[in-house]
């Protein structure tokens, strides 16, 4: 009784293969699991911010490895070279240096750390039950996500282009520029 | 390297980012969460490309709008924050209770 | 069409009728009105109950049993329904005639007495609630009926006992009689369940016609043991016994009744010495066949019977308050009746001497009684105390008064040729008959110790020198309304013997009996003399002591310094006292301590728990309104986990 409790519990779906390119994989997950922990871990924020660049360089290796080089080159210039560094700006430009972290209630650490695991086990439980997922078959073209594919699709008319979803995403960016300038601006009233 | 493991990374990294966001009081901190739920969200898209994807062209650009959106949601989202920071003088979440009536 | 028939409807539905008038509209209006309502309504009901015995006794209808009508009131199962019904037989005309009679000549006494109360009205109306629900007891088809009719007296009792409600004493006394003749009456109830499962049915004519052999084999099966029906039938029998043992105040449960006499007079006057009372021995003398036929019942009640009988009268010798010597002496007549239902039980075989000896002493003794109570509300009148100690030489002063006091005195004391010589004769008879020797020795002393303390409380309160100012001085008056019923009551009181006897003993039989009856009695001549001879003895003792010229009455009232065997019967052998410590440590220190824990801490702390739950609630919703970003968050996330669990999540 316990075996077939013990077999319930392992699931059976889950392969870990060992080649050489699978033990990159491992090592490059186990970086990033490591630094996301420390990135919501630690209490100090800016240290929080550094951990997060780290966790953003390995994500880009994953890609890496997945063979999105533009992608994980989009990763490394929009989230690190600017969301990051301009969180690390925020967070100058609103603290005072030297101020206490804010400490969390007991309750509320057992209550979200409760929470995100359920939350992860209910997920992963539902994955188990499907097939395919453990074949390891890689189904991408060679240079799927290459500049030239990618540029071939963004800008393309036809039936499967993006041209459409590129220009709408162009006056977002314009309606963010905006919004932050106007939000982020010193009114008369906030002269002091 | 099969699909199922670089899922359960990104479903790992997903639950971090919540645990992450409803443990912290500081709103960036918050946001630095946010922005590791939008990753694993990413690298969700990218496995399924690369895996068993029928036209992973169009999945790895997907990712790449994720991105472009990712970045001007936070734009904004510290922008908010700073004037936020303007008005109440603190950016704990707790204090800040404008929702409330 | 006015018949027979209508007219018996009549004597149930004048006293109900006057207590709705009197306690709805007549009571508060006007004093005078409910009485004259009342002493109308229950003389109809008088006269129509005396026309329907007349009617009865002189036809020959009787002694059959005529069912005026029988309607189910509740259906338990199929064929075994709770009906309300009328039955006329001789016992149920011979109590509606005592019952209607006492209520009426009351009702005119009350006049006077309850004049100037300020509740009179209200009086007047309970007491005619009282007359209807024991006008229903008698005259009930099943058991079922009866037991309503017996809450219901019970009801009247508590609320005519604590009459006046602003006397803490009174208030006691309604309590103990309600509470303590309910304690009876739930046994009693436990009897009725059990017979009538095993019967399967509350009827009398079916309870008074079976046979034990017909149950010896059948068995009823409880789970822990198996019980053969015979035995839960005679456990139900002598647990039917046990509402008759409370509500006609056999020892043990007989303290209720002397501390009864908190009530007014006319209420100890109708319903503690006439009729509710009696309405134990009624009971039994109903179910007298299948009380014959289970087991060894009679033989129990005889013994409680008579041990009532001696205790009571002993007490009673030594009591100074006026009310209370009545009141034991109730208790003595009411043991005389009911051993001489269970002294018919000789072995396996019955007599039935017993059943009509019995019948009769409740006919006589309503009525001589009823007097000597509502004498004794005059004598109290007078001098505005109950003790004996007060009276005194009312004999000049009350003549009218006096005369019929001695002539019901010598009633219960049993001298011919007055009523009570007769009935209780009989009695002594039966005792003898049944070979209970040792009982019928028992009812012979009682016999003069009965006489003993009647002519002690007739020669203190009418001979010798008042004891009161008031009386010495002369303002004395004997009121025409309280008087008159008195004159009207000895005349039964004297007369109610000779003309009853042929009567009874023609008619009055307990019915069909299922179990051998002996016919062949010993005759024995000697008895009444022996008894004549006893009472006559007792009445010299009496007379020595308390009106010859040379007794000394300062000496014989003094309760002081007197031997304790003295003091020991006066305080009644303190049954008060072991009663109220009983309760006391028991019942409140015990049960009620616990009783008022689970109140205080699991009732009260269920729901203050529910007040506390509900109030975290709120504020639990209210924390959704809070404002607060991260439970927000928080509830998005579980909203998504909720989401997978419950709805069409396509994970």
């Amino acid at each position: 009784m316990i075996q077939n409790l013990l077999a319930g519990l392992i699931p059976q779906n889950i392969a870990f293969p060992l080649g050489g390119m699978d033990l990159a994989f491992y090592a490059v997950a186990f970086i990033i699991l490591v630094t996301a922990v420390c990135t919501v871990a630690v209490k100090n924020i800016l240290q929080s911010a550094v951990f997060l660049i780290f966790s953003f360089v390995a994500t880009a290796i994953l890609y890496l490895l997945l063979h999105a080089e533009f992608t994980a080159l989009a990763q490394v210039m929009v989230y690190v070279g600017g969301v990051v560094i301009f969180v690390v700006f925020t967070i100058l430009l609103t603290s005072r240096l030297g101020e206490d972290a804010f400490s969390v209630k007991i309750p509320r650490i057992f209550a979200a750390f409760a929470l995100s695991i359920i939350f992860v086990l209910v997920m992963v439980k539902c994955l188990l039950p499907i097939e395919g997922l453990s074949s390891g078959a890689v189904a991408a073209p060679e240079g799927y996500a290459s500049l030239k594919a990618f540029a071939f699709r963004l800008l393309g008319y036809g039936e499967d282009g993006f041209v459409i979803p590129f220009e709408v995403v162009s006056i977002l960016l314009l309606m963010t520029l905006i919004c932050a300038i106007t939000i982020a601006r010193k009114g008369k009233e906030d002269e002091e | 390297m099969t699909l199922m493991n670089c899922l359960i990374l990104a479903f790992l990294l997903f639950g971090i980012g919540v645990w992450g966001l409803m443990r912290r009081r500081h709103l960036i901190g918050m946001l630095i969460s946010i922005e590791l739920m939008l990753n694993a969200a990413n690298i969700n898209f990218i496995s399924f490309a690369y895996f068993s994807a029928k036209d992973s062209t169009a999945g790895a650009l997907f990712s790449i709008f994720v991105i472009a959106v990712t970045a001007c949601e936070m734009a904004i989202a510290l922008a908010i924050i700073v004037s936020m920071y303007r008005r109440y003088k603190s950016l704990d979440v707790e204090q800040l209770r404008d929702l409330h009536d | 069409m006015i018949n027979d028939v209508s007219i018996s409807y009549l004597i149930f539905l004048m006293p109900l009728l006057v207590f709705a008038v009197n306690g709805l509209f007549l009571g508060r209006k006007s004093h005078k009105a409910a009485a004259i309502f009342a002493v109308a309504g229950n003389g109809i009901a008088m006269c129509a109950a005396l026309i329907v015995a007349v009617h009865y006794f002189s036809s020959t209808f009787a002694p059959q049993k005529a069912v005026l009508f029988d309607f189910p009131f509740l259906n338990f199962a199929e064929h075994f329904a709770a009906n309300i019904g009328l039955l006329i037989d001789p016992l149920s005309v011979m109590m509606l005639v005592v019952v209607t009679v006492i209520s009426f000549l009351v009702n005119i006494y009350s006049i006077g007495y309850m004049r100037g109360d300020r509740s009179a009205g209200r009086f007047f109306s309970i007491l005619s609630l009282f007359s209807f629900s024991m006008l229903g007891l008698v005259a009930a088809t099943n058991l079922f009926q009866m037991f309503i009719f017996w809450e219901l007296v019970g009801v009247s009792s508590y609320l005519l006992i604590g009459f006046w409600y602003h006397k803490p004493s009174a208030v006691s006394a309604s309590k103990q009689a309600f509470i303590l003749t309910r304690f009876a009456d739930s046994f009693f109830l436990l009897g009725i369940v059990i017979v009538s499962y095993v019967v399967q049915s509350f009827d009398f004519f079916a309870l008074n016609g079976l046979t034990l052999s017909a149950f010896k084999e059948q068995t009823i099966d409880l789970g822990l043991t198996v019980v053969s029906k015979a035995d839960a039938l005679i456990l139900g029998s002598i647990l039917i016994f046990t509402g008759g043992w409370g509500k006609s105040a056999m020892f043990p449960m007989h303290i209720w009744l002397p501390n009864a006499m908190e009530g007014p007079t006319p209420v100890s006057s109708i319903i503690h010495s006439a009729t509710m009372v009696v309405a134990g021995v009624y009971l039994v003398a109903r179910l007298f066949p299948f009380f014959a036929v289970c087991g060894d019942s009679l033989t129990l009640i005889m013994w409680v019977g008579a041990f009532t009988m001696v205790f009571a009268a002993v007490i009673a010798c030594t009591q100074k308050d006026i009310k209370r010597i009545l009141a034991y002496s109730t208790l003595s007549q009411l043991g005389y009746m009911m051993f001489a239902l269970g002294a018919c039980k000789i072995g396996d075989a019955v007599i039935t001497t017993g059943w009509t000896a019995s019948t009769f002493h409740i006919f006589t003794h309503a009525f001589f009684k009823c007097a000597l109570f509502l004498i004794a509300g005059s004598l109290i009148h007078q001098v505005h105390t109950n003790d004996l100690d007060a009276m005194g030489g009312l004999r000049k002063k009350m003549p009218l008064t006096y005369w019929s006091s001695l002539i019901c005195v010598l009633a219960i004391a049993g001298i011919p040729p007055f009523s009570g010589f007769f009935s209780k004769d009989e009695i002594i008879l039966a005792a003898f008959q049944g070979h209970h020797y040792v009982v019928f020795g028992l009812a012979i002393l009682t016999s003069g110790l009965t006489t003993f303390y009647m002519f002690r409380l007739f020669f203190l309160a009418f001979h010798g020198t008042p004891r009161c100012k008031s009386v010495a001085e002369g303002h004395v008056h004997e009121d025409f309304f309280m008087t008159l019923p008195i004159v009207i009551l000895a005349v039964p009181a004297l007369l109610s013997g000779i003309l009853g006897k042929g009567l009874f003993e023609q008619y009055f039989v307990p019915g069909r009996l299922r179990v051998p009856q002996l016919v062949m009695l010993p005759h024995a001549e000697w008895i009444p003399y022996v008894a004549v001879a006893v009472a006559a003895i007792a009445l010299l003792i009496a007379w020595f002591f308390y009106a010859s010229p040379k007794a000394k009455i300062e000496r014989a009232l003094d309760a002081t310094n007197r031997s304790s065997i003295y003091k020991v019967i006066y305080h009644k052998f303190y049954f008060d006292e072991m009663y109220y410590a009983v309760v006391r440590q028991f019942v409140i220190g015990g049960i009620a301590r616990v009783a008022r824990f689970i109140q205080d801490y699991i009732i009260e702390g269920i729901l203050a728990f529910c007040v506390w739950f509900i109030h975290k609630l709120g504020d639990l919703v209210r924390y959704a309104q809070g404002g607060n970003l991260s439970f927000y968050l928080g509830t998005l996330i579980v909203g998504v986990i909720l989401w997978r669990f419950l709805g069409q999540l396509p994970l």
